[in-house]
């Protein structure tokens, strides 16, 4: 990477963390540590809840997901303004009311001490391993990209997160997320703009290359189940996944519950469900855009070329005969495009990919441990050779800035949670210097995600269960913030049952699938999980009282 | 002290704005979706 790129890189970033420790070096509070600054614009409450979301995976692993395949993956995001609607009038109002720190809070006032704490842990439990995921996965990329120690990577990210998240808390968090989601923006729109000016036809010719070639699906109708984006599944399994998220999950809860007035913290939501879905979108066209450049400009037979370079002198001959191959299907396949023969073009696409299966099943037999996932690897190839000197450190600045907010995020709703939830209740009355507590928590927290990214390599199945992991609980908890907020005569015992029971269904479910005895797209476990919370909660609940009456 | 001013604002017009934004937009996709099947 030139020199410039570094210079870039590291100022942008020392800029944003420099002004996030400045704002808040002498005011923080131990209220300011644990839910940020109360004199918070809506603008910082709602870029907060989306820095938070949007990991550097989503810039990485997006537009890769519309070059590969198409832009279906938006319906993902259709729950998205309905739950943020349902939260604001619900949500918000009660947990001002009690005003309480973390969610969990409302759960001890409505049932009991027990509810609070086993909802609490699975927080804890659940986000605890996503945070190390969250420094590793964009971590990966990074070092194989830049050619770095992926360890180097991980704890330089992770140290970064550590120092302004530990001096400032919940309020350099806010401070930091407002200006590295300003980056982020920036950043994707001009990487956008020079995808546009490189493209060598017009763009409402890219549009029909782009959409004769099936990159323009979009919406899929299909009643299938294990179709994993449908409308149907956005709308229903996304809307569970998205009111559980922004709902009851403290590192997205802590962001809207900071601010001072509670019209600031629903238009932050509001805001969310405004920009949510054209953002995802613009993020997916510069897929696209993608698919459309390296149509006409010819691209790597396999994205992560670190990869390639493992493989053994032994099979280089034979990588070098596919790649000769595979550019000529690509000439023949760009003059076809040019021409607009959309079926022979097809073919070509089609051979292209047969080359590109072989390539990989080569590298597969003969590089240990082969990683055959390159989609990720997409933009950042494009970003590392096509921009100009100093917009690709601008770049890698927007990545490593999502990488650090989301963590940053997370790592502060897990000291929050468990100060207020556990250190408070257990420990509150013995007197304690509660800044220095909550800082600690923040580090033990901050240490424990760079532990875990470390570890992530050594157990391939850890980062597959972790993605899953936040769908397993979110239905259960759903279904218990539900009831606690909407059946006000379901009592907490009947609650607990169902909860069990509902968990206990999830895992079923999820068993069923891992084994293929039935086809279910994880989306729907969060539907399955409350559903049956709330249908057992008030089964339960009615024998109870028919019982005892 | 913080003020409570949630009640001055006419939230259900915020609301019905959103969804219908959002069913806008599955509207567009989909019609861009329909041009090429």
């Amino acid at each position: 990477m030139h020199a410039l790129d570094w210079v870039v890189l590291l100022a942008t970033l020392a800029l944003i963390v420099g002004y996030g420790v400045f704002k808040t070096r002498k005011s923080a509070t131990a209220g300011e540590l644990l839910s940020g600054s109360k004199d918070v614009s809506l603008y910082t409450v709602g870029l907060g809840i989306m820095a938070t979301q949007a990991s550097a995976i989503t810039f990485l692993s997006t537009p890769g997901q519309a070059y590969a395949y198409d832009m279906g993956f938006i319906q993902f995001y259709f729950g998205m303004p309905l739950a943020v609607v349902l939260v604001s009038a619900f949500f918000v109002p009660a947990y001002r009311k009690m005003r309480a720190v973390t969610a969990y809070q409302f759960l001890e006032q409505r049932f009991d001490r027990k509810t609070r704490l086993f909802t609490a842990a699975l927080f804890l439990t659940s986000r605890g391993l996503s945070a190390g995921i969250t420094i590793f996965a964009p971590a990966i990329v990074l070092s194989a990209a830049l050619e770095l120690p992926l360890n180097l990577m991980i704890v330089i990210i992770g140290i970064i997160v550590l120092f302004y998240t530990v001096s400032g808390g919940s309020a350099a968090v806010a401070v930091t997320q407002k200006w590295q989601m300003s980056t982020i923006l920036i950043g994707m729109g001009i990487a956008a703009a020079i995808l546009v000016d490189r493209i060598p036809v017009s763009m409402s010719d890219a549009y029909l290359i782009a959409g004769e070639m099936g990159k323009l699906n979009i919406i899929n109708t299909s009643l299938d189940p294990g179709t994993r984006y449908t409308l149907w599944s956005g709308l229903t399994g996304g809307l569970f996944l998205a009111l559980s998220y922004l709902g009851t999950d403290q590192s997205q809860v802590q962001r809207y519950l900071g601010a001072g007035e509670e019209r600031t913290s629903r238009f932050g939501l509001l805001f969310n469900g405004v920009f949510k879905i054209p953002m995802q979108f613009s993020i997916l066209t510069i897929g696209v855009l993608l698919f459309v450049f390296y149509s006409f400009i010819q691209p790597p037979v396999f994205f992560n070329q670190t990869e390639v370079a493992r493989a053994p002198e032994s099979v280089q001959l034979e990588l070098s005969a596919i790649e000769a191959d595979f550019k000529e299907v690509f000439e023949q396949k760009k003059s076809m495009l040019l021409a607009a023969d959309w079926s022979t073009s097809h073919k070509l696409a089609e051979e292209q990919e047969a080359l590109r299966a072989s390539y990989m099943e080569l590298l597969e037999s003969s590089v240990p441990n082969f990683q055959p996932k390159d989609t990720d690897y997409v933009f950042i190839t494009f970003v590392l050779t096509y921009l100009p000197k100093g917009l690709v450190g601008l770049l890698l600045a927007v990545i490593i800035s999502a990488a650090m907010s989301s963590t940053a995020g997370e790592v502060s709703a897990l000291a929050t949670t468990t100060y207020v939830d556990y250190y408070r209740v257990f420990r509150g009355e013995v007197a304690h210097n509660e800044k220095r507590v909550i800082r600690s928590l923040t580090a033990v927290w901050g240490v424990a995600a760079i532990f875990v990214a470390l570890a992530a390599p050594l157990y391939e199945n850890l980062i597959q269960l972790v993605n899953v992991l936040g769908s397993l609980f979110y239905g259960t908890i759903l279904g218990i913030f539900l009831i606690g907020l909407f059946i006000k005569h379901v009592k907490a015992r009947a609650l607990f049952i169902a909860a069990v029971v509902g968990q206990v269904t999830v895992l079923v479910f999820h068993t069923l699938t891992v084994f293929d005895v039935v086809s279910l797209g994880f989306l729907w476990y969060n539907v399955i999980g409350s559903v049956t919370v709330l249908a057992v909660a008030l089964t339960v609940q009615r024998f109870m009282k028919m019982t005892y009456s | 002290m913080t003020k409570n001013s949630a009640t001055t604002v006419n939230w259900k017009k915020y609301y019905v704005g959103v969804i219908a934004l959002m069913v806008a937009e599955i509207v567009l996709f989909y019609y861009i979706t329909r041009q090429f099947v």
